[in-house]
């Protein structure tokens, strides 16, 4: 009997992962505690090692392919050993193009939520064979019965296919990846929408769809806070940037302002206890916002120092599956490319996120007339008005503002 | 080269060639003699053939069936007619446990290569005993061949294979159509048993049938195709056994099926070949099989009412556009 | 009785036949008891003399039909024991492969034996097509169907006689009158006392004999054959016998009066022959009983055969359906 690799849970919430890579081919001998695959969940890419000595078989779930947890992965096994269900599996088609149907025990007309898809045999062997997902296509059959003529239509408007075996596209419907009616120009490339980019684009059109946020720009002279960083940073021989001594600021305001540390949850509205903010860092395929928990209660060092390390781990696919999740609140940071204002979405389940923007030279009149140069930095806070009221935010804005231009009293 | 000849007469004219060819094969039936059968098809034989290759029977189905297989036991190869297929309830032992049996029940060793005429069908106004379709009857029993033509040169080829066949062979011609004349080629050809006819291709909705029906999908598709629907009539001429590859290629390119039947709907071999298409072709589907047949009654007398009770052009159409949800 | 006509040889054959088929009917009987043979077998002890005079009637390319009790039949036309007996164990070297049983043993080719039938009277249009296709063919084979009381009220015997009285084919209908249709005695359900007598209606030679005398079998049947191969048409022979057993193997029989048996022990064509070829010196004690260890080695010979034959494989399960197309036409 051949073993089965199955994919593992590497996280309590996860519920799928998709394959990135196989570091072991068909046919390679496999010892125990070798890594045969790499598997990316959520936003984290993890090895996964082999618990069993023999040849690597077959490979069920080829690259590309998001397979629920426990499902089949590959088969490890002696040397021509035939595996059972290998053959139940669809061929491999190429990575880029379509989604193989996986041999797991969740057909989508099972786990749609609205109940059973009135739907052909051909058409469901036709739309699994083009990778269409036919929960939404239009049936124009016998009473709604979506003949195999509406899949191809399907597929001929809708050239970039969407899973049609993954929960997680099933679940949680989201028009917003859902095939579309996309006309293909000549040299488009058609990609399969997987892994962090889809989990980003759902998190982000979901909170979109959600909260009615309202975002508000407050200007803040940093003369003074780019100085005091300048200073501190020759004194005491470190290298703090502008965003430490903002995230310490902010993390003061939200300590004095514990209103903005909210969450809605259906009827019920959850005042959050700790501080804890999530900083987004830009990575090649997609975004990824590591939390700094208890922020409130770090020095301007230890912030310093563990934004540094999160950032780092992040860039390099690292991080612990805790440590990008239990955000209370979230920061933005587009000041390095000169991102004047922005419109940050809300990350949720916070209420509020705040947008760092560049910091610029502008010249200022004072009250005698006297010209002069001072550096100036906007926010952008955008929250969730169902729980925040503009005023409420407009105070915390203030109070972080009052922060930033007075630095001293960020560290006092 | 073609001539044009009806039913009948390419039916007679299979038998008088297979007779001339053969000496063993002898012709046993009501009134096939003398008179040379009820609808001329055997006029002249016995007085060609002599008496003792062409027999009136008394009114003995059961008596004439049975001798029939051990006559063909014997090498003999007797081409039996009963007057009418609803008959086969007198003649069941012969046919369904003698001559079907024999070869399997002897391990081989008995040939029985009989051929029965089955005339059959509505649309006489012959009411519950004279009108019938039981060519499920005969399907049901292994051992028989079961063959089911429509057109003029497909009963004559296909009767000549019969009769050179080594099994009981049901041979099924619908009375409704021995006055038609239709084209067949000129001189000595045979169809093999088991190979169906695409009678009119089509790209839609493949419609399986046979017999007269044959010519009442024709209609249909006719009628559609003025409405841009493109039916495919496959002629399934011999229903056993059963040409499967046709309605493989068929149906994996049409995607829709109507089987199509003037049985009793129940239990008829419509329904037999719609379930094996949904047991085997069950992805290539893109509707259920539907079988359009006779109604569950006894075949009427009143015109208004037998009507009612077999399949008609407007009937198909309605099915065909029930399938598209056209 | 006739018996001084005939040799010494064809006697001692007619015995020998009775007590093999005797032999192989109580082996049978013994494999069945035992468990050993599948489905039901229908036994003609006591019925030995009538498949052996008339079958001794015939020539060696005549053509025979028989019925559900037809192992005698079939025995004396020349039937093998071994092969007759690993048919009704269900295996692949009996007569027919194992898939006929007791009641479909045939050997078309070999014996012309066109077999023995489950369906009663069934056989008798069957014995008479044979007959047509003599006529057909003009060859001179006569064909001798074998019938029962009881099927001489299906309708088929009425039909087939009567084609056959029509055409003048060349068959010899023979009727062994054992009194009971299962449990039906003959007379509650047929009001003439003689089957024989229905040849009448259809203008036909017809005659009862005494069907315990080998002999007297032999002479009814060989009149009867001799005036079919002449074109003459069809008679019907109708010989009394008695079945010892009852329809099955396994039967009581205890609706049947006490008197049957008594009279038909002491009817027994068997152990009268034996005494009577003593008595009248036509062999010694010693001839017979070598006759009889002859037949005893036959049959443990043909027993050890059909156990320790093979059944057949289970793939042929589906072969022999149709001689062309098989595979076909049994897929679907």
């Amino acid at each position: 009997m051949a073993f089965e690799v199955k994919m593992p849970q590497l996280g309590l919430t996860m519920e799928e992962g998709t394959v990135t890579r196989w570091v072991k081919k068909e046919g390679e001998a496999v010892k125990a505690g070798d890594v045969i695959v790499e598997i990316t969940t959520d936003k984290l890419t993890s090895e996964v090692e082999s618990e069993f000595d023999g040849t690597m078989l077959k490979i069920v779930a080829q690259e590309g392919e998001d397979i629920p947890v426990k499902g089949l992965l590959a088969y490890i096994g002696e040397p021509g050993e035939t595996v059972g269900s290998a053959e139940a599996v669809p061929a491999a088609a190429p990575v880029a193009e379509t989604t193989p149907v996986v041999a797991a025990p969740m057909a989508p007309v099972a786990v749609t939520t609205s109940g059973r898809v009135r739907i052909s045999p051909l058409a469901r062997k036709t739309a699994a064979k083009m990778g269409i997902d036919y929960a939404n296509v239009k049936g124009s059959g016998p009473a709604g019965r979506i003949v195999q003529k509406d899949i191809l239509t399907a597929a001929q408007s809708a050239p970039v296919v969407a899973s049609v075996a993954t929960p997680a596209a099933v679940s949680t419907p989201t028009p917003a990846i859902a095939s579309g009616s996309i006309d293909l120009m000549e040299g488009d490339e058609v990609v399969k929408l997987a892994g962090m980019r889809k989990v980003v684009a759902e998190r982000m059109a979901q909170s979109r769809r959600e909260i009615p946020s309202v975002t508000q720009n407050v200007k803040i002279d940093v003369t003074n806070l780019m100085k005091f960083r300048k200073q501190v940073n020759e004194d005491l021989g470190v290298k703090y940037s502008v965003n430490d001594f903002i995230l310490k600021a902010v993390a003061k305001a939200l300590k004095n302002n514990k209103h903005i540390l909210v969450t809605l949850d259906g009827d019920k509205i959850i005042k959050r206890a700790h501080v804890n903010v999530g900083m987004a860092v830009a990575l090649d395929e997609g975004l990824i916002v590591p939390v700094l928990k208890d922020i409130d209660k770090m020095s301007l060092e230890e912030i310093s120092a563990t934004a540094k390390d999160l950032a780092e781990r992040a860039r390099t696919n690292k991080l612990g599956m805790d440590e990008y999740k239990g955000s209370t609140f979230s920061i933005s940071n587009l000041g390095m490319f000169g991102v004047e204002t922005f419109d940050p979405i809300v990350n949720q389940p916070d209420s509020g996120i705040l947008g760092v923007c560049a910091v610029q030279d502008e010249l200022v009149m004072d009250d005698e007339g006297n010209i002069s140069k001072r550096q100036f930095m906007r926010i952008s806070f955008t929250f969730d008005h169902r729980l925040i009221d503009g005023a409420t935010a407009a105070k915390f804005e203030l109070a972080i503002k009052e922060l930033l231009e007075n630095p001293m009293k960020i560290l006092l | 080269m073609s001539k044009v000849l009806s039913i009948s007469k390419a039916i007679g004219e299979a038998l008088h060639e297979e007779m001339a060819r053969d000496e063993n094969v002898i012709i046993l039936g009501e009134d096939m003699g003398k008179m040379g059968n009820v609808f001329g098809i055997t006029v002249g034989f016995q007085k060609e053939f002599g008496e003792h290759r062409v027999y009136d029977t008394p009114i003995s189905e059961s008596g004439f069936c049975g001798m029939a297989v051990g006559a063909a036991m014997r090498g003999i190869r007797p081409v039996v007619e009963l007057m009418y297929d609803d008959f086969i309830t007198v003649a069941a032992d012969p046919i369904i446990n003698q001559a079907a049996k024999m070869r399997y029940m002897t391990g081989g060793q008995a040939t029985v290569p009989m051929v029965l005429r089955l005339p059959m069908g509505a649309g006489r106004r012959n009411a519950g005993q004279h009108s019938q379709c039981l060519e499920n009857i005969f399907c049901h029993t292994p051992g028989l061949k079961v063959v089911a033509p429509s057109t003029a040169a497909d009963a004559k080829g296909l009767l000549k294979s019969a009769v050179r066949d080594d099994d009981p062979v049901m041979f099924m011609e619908h009375k409704l159509l021995y006055a038609k004349k239709e084209e067949l080629p000129e001189g000595e050809y045979t169809i093999p048993l088991g190979v169906a006819d695409v009678k009119k291709e089509g790209t839609d909705l493949t419609i399986i049938t046979w017999s007269r029906q044959v010519y009442f999908a024709l209609e249909a598709a006719e009628e559609l195709a003025k409405e841009g629907i493109h039916v495919e009539v496959l002629d399934l001429r011999t229903l056993v056994p059963l040409d499967w590859d046709a309605i493989v290629k068929s149906v994996s390119k049409t995607h829709n099926v109507i089987v199509l039947s003037e049985e009793v709907k129940r239990g008829s071999y419509a329904g037999e070949i719609s379930a094996q298409i949904a047991e085997e072709l069950f992805d290539e589907l893109d509707a259920p099989v539907e079988r359009v047949c006779g109604l569950n009654i006894v075949s009427p007398f009143s015109p208004t009412l037998e009507d009612e009770n077999f399949p008609h052009p407007a009937d198909i159409v309605k099915a065909v556009k029930k399938v598209l949800n056209k | 009785m006739a018996k001084k006509k005939y040799s010494k040889e064809m006697l001692i054959d007619l015995y020998r036949m009775m007590i093999r088929i005797r032999a192989f009917e109580t082996r049978a009987a013994e494999c069945f008891t035992k468990g050993m043979l599948a489905g039901n077998i229908h036994l003609c002890i006591g019925q030995e003399a009538v498949a052996a005079g008339a079958c001794y009637a015939l020539e060696k390319e005549d053509y025979m039909a028989t019925t559900h009790r037809g192992h005698g039949h079939t025995i004396a036309k020349g039937g093998k024991l071994d092969k007759m007996l690993a048919e009704l164990f269900g295996k692949k070297t009996g007569y027919c492969n194992g898939k006929g049983g007791s009641m479909h043993i045939a050997d078309v080719e070999g014996l012309h034996h066109l077999g023995a039938n489950g369906i009663v009277g069934a056989g008798i249009p069957i014995a008479t097509g044979s007959a047509l296709a003599s006529k057909v063919l003009g060859d001179k084979h006569v064909t001798l169907c074998f019938f029962g009381d009881s099927a001489s009220n299906q309708g088929t015997f009425h039909e087939a006689v009567n084609m056959a009285a029509a055409w003048k084919l060349p068959v010899v209908f023979l009727c062994e009158n054992n009194k009971y249709g299962v449990s039906t005695n003959i007379h509650s359900v047929t009001n003439t006392e003689t089957i024989a007598v229905r040849a009448k209606g259809y203008d036909i030679p017809g005659t009862t004999v005494d069907g315990n005398d080998p002999a007297i079998v032999y002479e009814a049947v060989k009149e009867a054959a001799d005036y079919a191969r002449a074109g003459n048409g069809p008679s019907i022979v109708e010989c009394i016998t008695y079945r010892h057993q009852g329809h099955y193997c396994g039967d009581p029989a205890n609706y049947r009066p006490a008197e049957y048996m008594e009279n038909a022990h002491k009817d027994d064509g068997i152990p009268n022959m034996r005494a009577r070829l003593l008595d009248e010196k036509v062999a010694t004690e010693e001839e017979l009983v070598a006759v009889e260890e002859e037949v005893k080695a036959e049959m443990d010979a043909a027993y050890e055969f059909a156990v320790a034959s093979e059944y057949p494989d289970p793939s042929e399960a589906t072969t022999d359906v149709y001689s062309s197309d098989n595979e076909r036409s049994v897929a679907r």
